[in-house]
């Protein structure tokens, strides 16, 4: 299956943290979200790909002035420090001198979830909010009770992570479960194995301008501009 | 008793470089919301039976009130040291600089540089006293979690994003050459010196070994 091949090439295992990137181009169902997640070139180097909206796109909820400084001075330099990671860690095979490798692999864990992260969380959001349908709809109800339970969850554990990180709503494969996570910096607090569905980037760089410390009502707001589009088509990927 | 809020030590708009609007937002939000905090759990712990509750309920307590503490004393920290020129210092703090990083310009440069590879995240630079070998040290500390075991902390930077974003953005650089431009190097001198006062009472073992 065409997108399940994408999914797989985009799929990212990282020490620290496995994640997996879904929601490729999802060919039989028309590719609904106008996002891909594109996370390497052609030369299999890390990408930042573009927005897949203008800056003042997601007010007033997010301000364009915050989302032009995320996307080009937090994300696009995770990029940038991924590679960089990665190309020290082939110097050092290469010298033999592992010196600085423990270093290097929490940059890589760090700088990769970070650009993975952000990659999914620009295309998580964009839409309209409201309740996802479908089959995602009736997991969650399998799994949390109710939308409205897994709302109160998600956003309750997103408004708490200490200091900086991510609330992410996962699907776990092995065991079938949706399941609600608090991610500390990119890559810590993870249960291995898990696809990142939806993601709610609560760094203080991601509201602060708008928000200051009142970090319940940017999460509270996020809920408006949710694309449950580009949520249903990871969660599809991931049960393929 | 509930612990209370204490006043920003300068005029927050006399600041270079760093607006009044960030100044009371940091003071009032993450500062004043530190203590709130606080007391929130002292109280909690305070009502709980200690040998009946449950352990995820008493850890969870006491990782709160360590994190709480900590955001605490570093923000009066930080805040206690800003308000100078971040220049003008007794000559006995030029020589404490030079005698443990070789010059005020070496001290200087590693602080900064420590200070701005922590940018788009979420910890503290310190300079620490280390009462083992008497020597100042600069310190790394991710989030509010991290100390020098029995370090007093003299000079706090606080990289939280929260303490630059609504001037800099993401220009973390520069915020930090903002808060060098304003320390106010006399407390960091009279702190200095109180760590030093406080360790002269003698170190853990050599005291143990005296006595028996």
């Amino acid at each position: 299956m065409e997108s399940r091949r994408n999914f797989v090439q985009g799929a990212a295992l990282v020490g620290g943290a496995a994640l997996l990137a879904a929601g490729a181009a999802n060919a039989q169902t028309g590719a609904k979200s106008r996002y891909v997640d594109k996370l390497t070139d052609d030369a299999g180097r890390y990408f930042a790909a573009p927005l897949p909206f203008a800056f003042d796109a997601l007010e007033p909820a997010i301000d364009a002035k915050t989302v032009e400084l995320h996307y080009t001075l937090h994300h696009k330099p995770a990029v940038v420090a991924a590679n960089n990671a990665e190309a020290a860690l082939a110097k050092a095979r290469d010298s033999g001198d592992f010196a600085l490798v423990k270093h290097y692999e929490k940059e890589l864990a760090f700088q990769l979830s970070s650009h993975l992260l952000h990659s999914i969380y620009w295309a998580n959001l964009g839409g309209k909010g409201g309740e996802p349908t479908g089959d995602l709809a009736k997991a969650m109800s399998t799994e949390f009770g109710s939308f409205a339970k897994l709302k109160a969850h998600l956003a309750a554990a997103t408004t708490a992570v200490e200091a900086s990180g991510w609330g992410i709503l996962g699907y776990h494969p092995l065991t079938k479960k949706l399941m609600v996570l608090q991610c500390e910096n990119h890559q810590k607090l993870t249960a291995w194995g898990v696809v990142p569905l939806l993601v709610l980037d609560v760094f203080e760089h991601a509201y602060y301008l708008k928000y200051q410390n009142r970090r319940g009502e940017y999460v509270g707001n996020l809920f408006n501009i949710i694309n449950w589009d580009s949520v249903a088509e990871r969660f599809d990927a991931a049960r393929a | 008793m509930d612990i209370r809020i204490q006043q920003l030590p300068f005029e927050p708009a006399a600041l270079h470089g760093l607006s009044d609007k960030l100044l009371r937002s940091h003071h009032q939000n993450n500062y004043g919301g530190a203590v709130k905090r606080l007391n929130a759990i002292r109280a909690q712990l305070a009502a709980l039976e200690f040998a009946t509750a449950p352990g995820f309920q008493l850890n969870g307590l006491k990782r709160e009130e360590l994190i709480a503490t900590n955001s605490m004393l570093l923000h009066e920290l930080y805040f206690g040291s800003l308000g100078g020129d971040g220049q003008s210092m007794v000559p006995a703090m030029t020589l404490a600089l030079e005698a443990n990083f070789g010059s005020v310009e070496r001290w200087r440069s590693e602080f900064v540089a420590m200070g701005k590879a922590q940018g788009g995240g979420s910890g503290w630079v310190l300079l620490t006293f280390q009462p083992r070998e008497g020597t100042l040290v600069n310190q790394w500390a991710a989030d509010h979690t991290h100390a020098l075991a029995g370090g007093v902390p003299i000079l706090a930077l606080d990289m939280y994003e929260h303490s630059y974003h609504m001037d800099f953005g993401a220009a973390a650089g520069s915020y930090v050459d903002a808060f060098m431009a304003n320390i106010d190097w006399a407390q960091v001198y009279e702190r200095y010196q109180l760590a030093v006062h406080g360790a002269s009472a003698g170190r853990p073992l050599e005291t143990k070994g005296a006595a028996s």
